[in-house]
């Protein structure tokens, strides 16, 4: 008698188990690569994920990942797999990180008193790989542990949060962080294990806030006007207040202004500063000892569980993101609808990108201006590439469109030029919305979606 | 249901099995006692039941297989007689697919077979010696394949096949074929992986024991969700779990296993009721089971903390039909002749710790204050057992051979929990007592010299504002009415949507448009998990939701609403048995087709409206209809951004124009 398929679960590399046990105050920074997996369950004591608890004996799965699972009081762990890297750190400031909280903490409880009070409207900025997005996370999740509801904003176009890179959004935090998808998963059809989140999405489509900055100060600038009504809308939200997520470029002296008009329409009252000595002081110069309205200016420690996220990396993450979009996550499979789409049933328009024509070429008098959009007809170039459906109509002015969310996202699996069709993949059934698409250059185009 | 058909009833009992994806103890009783009353039905219960291990994904193959071992064990000759024909090729096709853990357990499952049932007066095995011997033979090959292989050292891809003779999966069944060739296994739900199967250690004494504590503790904690002011069952369980961690770390004697082994079943036998006195011990029986009976009132309990759990519960009990035989073995208190013979449940994991302990653990003193509150708790021999006491552990994580409990009289405030003598215990665990948190009181300023100042104590303030927490998320609530309440919806959401994950796999799920500016700064319900669930799943705007309970108006209104999804367009034409009348589909706002004002019992689809006017009374009675209802015609999860009444009637209105 022979049992075929016996031999198979032989394999040598079967997952070694084993135990980490991390001292009080201690962190275990582990990085999980793209296309493998790491189980992980606390068996004893606490421990936090960006200040997420994870719950007793319960199996996280992680892949593509750069965390670290803090703990407080000590902690066993029992992890499956093995992480490319994974080590305990020491040199982890979190007790800064919790003093920061409950600064903020003191802010809403005040402003939950007054009567209209304004709850912290923090934002952290630093140099890439600082640890920003890990800071805001953190924040966000001892909010939401205190019963607050925190909006957090992403002004990052490099990650995005709870939709594609290339975005800016906006969440209000009323339940718990995914500690395995680092934010949560936005609204699907079905059910999913951690309730989803809703965010409120702006399509910038580049990755430096400086590549058309005047977008960016559009989108920016009208998140900022829907975030301070939600602020307004509930006494919850109001004292909460919201945390704000920015790119490690605007770290520069360029980019100081942009730092200012966020400052300004999100009505910031306090920056965090994460890991630099100069931008600090900047800051506090252009913020702190500014004779109206002075924000606060706080520097806190850059954790030594940073890490430097090559390129290489990113772009697997950005990938994963698309790919997350419309599958969805090993834990909640999503079907999306492929539609064939004539060409004039398109109506598209691409990011305005800088003229390569140099200043001296043009006739006298006139300098460069960068369209925010421009518009573009169906073509073979549009293969592989990722649109934004945007809330806005067709006969709307470009100016319109750069104060519109985006409905969500559609990819171009294939274009026939000759029959002038397109095959789309959408995350919902149903026609495509007669809506302006747009066009970035960033994310990149993945072909093997 | 015993007054149904026997096609009916095949059918019912075909579709319940499809639901039956987790190893819960609810579901295999449940099942359990339907083929034990409908028993003029055993041929066609058993044919289906074997289709189904047989066409199952290999994920859900061990429920139906644990659930074939509780007919066979509890209800025994007809079915064990049509069982036994195939039992070959239904181990055996399933055994292939699934990855080593399931192998494990069904191996361990498969031992009982050739025992007697314990308790019962018959020295038969299970299933008879001609039908298991062949499986023996083949599991032995396998086993003896398996450590060449690993031998080996190398995997050899081309025998990545996996199996060869899987039928292929049942038309309309999603989850891809995963036994194609070069593909591995598939990851169980829980993500548990493929992992070595060495041959499975024998049971040992330790293992018996483990697992008995396990099925213990998950009893304990059902017996503090119906009553959770019980000091004696909280002090127990934490004594249980200290129990547990040190059995894990320490060696102990074989008969030091077996004393403690019958020490717990001793509680088993009492949960929740006082403590008698210990029985004689009976070490060399097999592992018996540890789980006091249920009352059936209980299972809707236990349905209900299932959530609070969030692990498969262990097998039910069905309750005895019989009392013990006076005759039975040397076999000390009567034990339920029922599943828990059946193999441990899945993972056995470390539960959680009762709440109040969970967030401030302490490090151990010694193994002796252990003892000293296992003995208070009463789960072991008092003082005077003339066991010389432990010796303290030397050096860091592994300790020596641990002799029995001591004398001791420590007060069991602070149950210590074994972890390795490094885990400093640091200042800020201390509690800042039951004070509340005031803003005021925080002594943190916004500038930085202020922020670098460590506040150990502000670390458990962090869980002080939000005490109760889930112990399957850690999400956290107020202690206060209002949080108890929100947890229970919680818990409620937890159980819910794990039911619906299961039936969305087979449904499909998309990605929703994402919302607009107005209705994000508009939206300000409270999150999807803390609202109770509607008792019958309709599609109402919140006003009709508040009077349904006391208008008969808007409450017929809501029935009209509930739908169930049509699964295949082919056969949309469906007649209400009762009415005589087309049940008409239409597309529903959950981009699906559906029946609206519809309802399905067993293959058949009702108005809802019809068979609510039939069966008026029976609404909201039986607890059991009701949940299997929401299972089938669940609305998909859109709590997060509701839509009025009128809305979704013109977007019904408008859906129908477009794609009809």
């Amino acid at each position: 008698m022979s049992v075929p398929g016996l031999q198979l679960a032989e394999a040598p590399d079967a997952p070694a188990e084993r135990t980490i046990t991390i001292n009080a105050g201690r962190e275990w920074c582990f990085e999980v690569s793209h296309g493998s997996t790491l189980e992980l369950k606390l068996t004893h004591g606490t421990a936090e994920i960006f200040g997420t608890e994870l719950p007793l004996s319960q199996k996280f799965t992680f892949s593509g990942t750069k965390a670290a699972v803090y703990t407080w009081n000590g902690c066993t762990l029992e992890i499956t797999g093995s992480p490319s890297v994974g080590y305990i750190s020491e040199e982890v400031p979190m007790s800064e990180y919790i003093n920061l909280h409950f600064a903020l903490e003191k802010a809403r409880g005040r402003a939950a008193e007054l009567n209209g009070g304004q709850g912290p409207r923090v934002m952290i900025v630093g140099p890439e790989d600082a640890g920003k997005t890990s800071l805001v996370k953190t924040l966000a999740g001892y909010a939401v542990r205190s019963g607050r509801k925190p909006v957090v904003v992403n002004l990052d176009p490099k990650e995005g949060m709870l939709s594609l890179p290339g975005t800016l959004t906006a969440v209000s935090f009323n339940t718990i962080l995914d500690v395995e998808e680092g934010w949560g998963t936005s609204l699907t059809s079905g059910p999913g294990p951690v309730p989803a989140k809703t965010p409120l999405v702006y399509y910038y489509g580049m990755e430096r806030p400086s590549e058309n900055e005047k977008l960016y100060r559009k989108l920016s600038a009208r998140m900022a006007l829907a975030v301070t009504s939600k602020l307004s809308s509930s006494d919850v939200n109001r004292a909460s207040g919201c945390i704000i997520d920015t790119s490690g470029l605007l770290a520069s002296k360029q980019s100081y202004d942009l730092i200012s008009h966020i400052v300004a329409e999100f009505s910031v009252d306090t920056i965090v500063v994460l890991g630099s000595e100069r931008l600090y002081s900047d800051m506090t110069r252009r913020f702190e000892e500014r004779a109206q309205n002075p924000v606060a200016v706080v520097k806190l420690q850059k954790s030594g569980g940073c890490v430097d996220r090559e390129e290489s990396y990113l772009k697997q993450t950005r990938e994963t993101a698309i790919k997350g979009y419309f599958f969805g996550e090993p834990k909640r499979t999503l079907s999306p609808y492929t539609l064939t789409v004539g060409f004039d049933e398109m109506h598209l328009w691409k990011v305005g990108e800088v003229s390569n024509i140099g200043a001296e070429l043009l006739p006298a008098g006139e300098t460069h201006s960068q369209p925010l959009y421009s518009k573009i007809e169906p073509s073979v170039g549009l293969q592989h590439a990722v649109l934004a459906v945007l809330n806005a109509d067709l006969g709307d002015k470009e100016e319109v469109f750069a104060e519109s969310t985006v409905m969500g996202f559609v990819y171009v699996s294939s274009v026939d030029d000759q029959k002038r069709i397109m095959k789309i993949l959408t995350p919902v059934s149903g026609r495509l919305p007669k809506k302006p698409l747009i066009v970035g250059a960033f994310p990149e185009r993945v072909s093997n979606l | 249901m015993s007054g149904l058909s026997s096609d009916d009833l095949t059918e019912d009992y075909k579709a319940s099995l499809e639901d039956l994806s987790a190893n819960s103890r609810f579901e295999i009783s449940n099942l359990t006692v339907i083929a034990r009353e409908n028993i003029h039905a055993a041929q066609s219960i058993a044919r289906v039941l074997e289709q189904h291990i047989l066409k199952t994904a290999p994920s859900k193959k061990l429920p139906a297989l644990y659930l074939l071992d509780s007919i066979a064990k509890n209800v025994g000759s007809p079915y064990t007689i049509y069982f036994q024909r195939d039992l070959y090729s239904t181990f055996m096709e399933a055994y292939k697919v699934v990855d080593g853990q399931v192998r494990r357990k069904l191996e361990e499952m498969f031992q009982t077979w050739k025992q007697p049932v314990p308790g019962s007066t018959s020295t038969q095995p299970v299933f008879s010696p001609e039908s298991t011997r062949k499986i023996d033979t083949a599991l032995i090959r396998a086993r003896t394949a398996a450590l060449q292989a690993a031998q080996k050292q190398r995997p050899n891809p081309a025998m990545m096949g996996g199996p060869r003779h899987t039928p292929p999966p049942p038309a309309g069944h999603t989850p891809p074929p995963f036994g194609r060739p070069g593909y591995p296994p598939p990851p169980l739900q829980n993500g548990q992986r493929a992992s070595q199967i060495s041959t499975p250690p024998p049971a040992s004494n330790l293992d018996i024991l483990t697992g008995e504590i396990a099925r213990l503790i998950e009893t304990m904690k059902l017996a503090i969700v119906r009553d959770p002011s019980d000091q004696v069952l909280n002090q127990r369980l934490s004594a249980l779990v200290d129990l547990q961690e040190l059995i894990k770390v320490q060696k102990l004697p074989d008969a030091q296993l077996a004393e403690i082994r019958d020490q717990i079943r001793a509680i088993a036998q009492t949960t929740p009721q006082p403590p008698p006195p210990p029985p004689p011990p009976q070490p060399t029986l097999p592992p018996a089971p540890a789980i006091p009976n249920f009352s059936t009132q209980d299972l809707a309990a236990i349905l209900a903390s299932a959530t609070a759990m969030n692990n498969p519960l262990p097998l039910a009990p069905v309750p005895p039909q019989f009392p013990p035989l006076p005759m039975s073995l040397p076999h000390a208190p009567p034990l339920p002749m029922s599943l828990p013979h059946a193999p441990p449940p899945p993972p056995p994991p470390p539960p959680p710790l009762p709440q109040a302990s969970a967030p401030m653990f302490s490090t151990p003193s010694n193994p002796n204050d252990l003892f000293a509150s296992l003995q208070k708790a009463g789960l072991l021999p008092g003082p005077g057992s003339g066991i010389s006491p432990p010796p303290l552990p030397v050096g860091g994580g592994i300790v020596p051979p641990l002799p029995f409990p001591l004398p001791g009289n420590l007060p069991h405030a602070l149950p210590g929990i074994v972890m390795p003598k490094n885990v400093s215990t640091p200042p800020m665990m201390m509690r800042p007592g039951a004070k509340k948190l005031d803003w005021r009181s925080i002594d943190v300023e916004m500038n930085t010299q202020s922020l670098k100042t460590p506040r150990p104590h502000l670390v458990a303030w962090l869980n002080e504002i939000l005490p109760k927490d889930c112990s399957s998320c850690a999400r956290r609530f107020e202690n206060s009415e209002k949080g108890t309440r929100e947890k229970q919806a919680h818990l409620d959401w937890h159980f819910r949507v794990r039911t619906r994950m299961v039936e969305s796999v087979k449904r499909g799920q998309n990605r929703c448009w994402y919302v607009d500016e107005e209705e994000w700064i508009r939206n300000n319900e409270e999150a999807e998990d803390i609202v109770p669930a509607q008792p019958i799943h309709t599609f109402t705007n919140p006003s009709d939701q508040d009077s349904t309970s006391t208008d008969t108006a808007t409450s017929l209104a809501a029935i009209k609403k509930q739908y169930v999804v049509v699964p295949n367009l082919a056969e949309s034409h469906r007649v209400c048995p009762i009415c005589q009348e087309e049940v008409k589909y239409v597309w529903h706002e959950t981009d699906q087709f559906v029946w609206m004002d519809a309802k399905q019992i067993g293959p058949k689809i009702y108005h809802a409206s019809c068979h609510a006017e039939a069966s008026k009374d029976r609404i909201g009675v039986n607890g059991v209809d009701s949940v299997k209802q929401e299972s089938r015609g669940g609305t998909p999860d859109n709590a997060g951004v509701k839509r009025k009444a009128e809305d979704t009637e013109q977007i019904i209105k408008k859906m129908k124009q477009e794609h009809l």
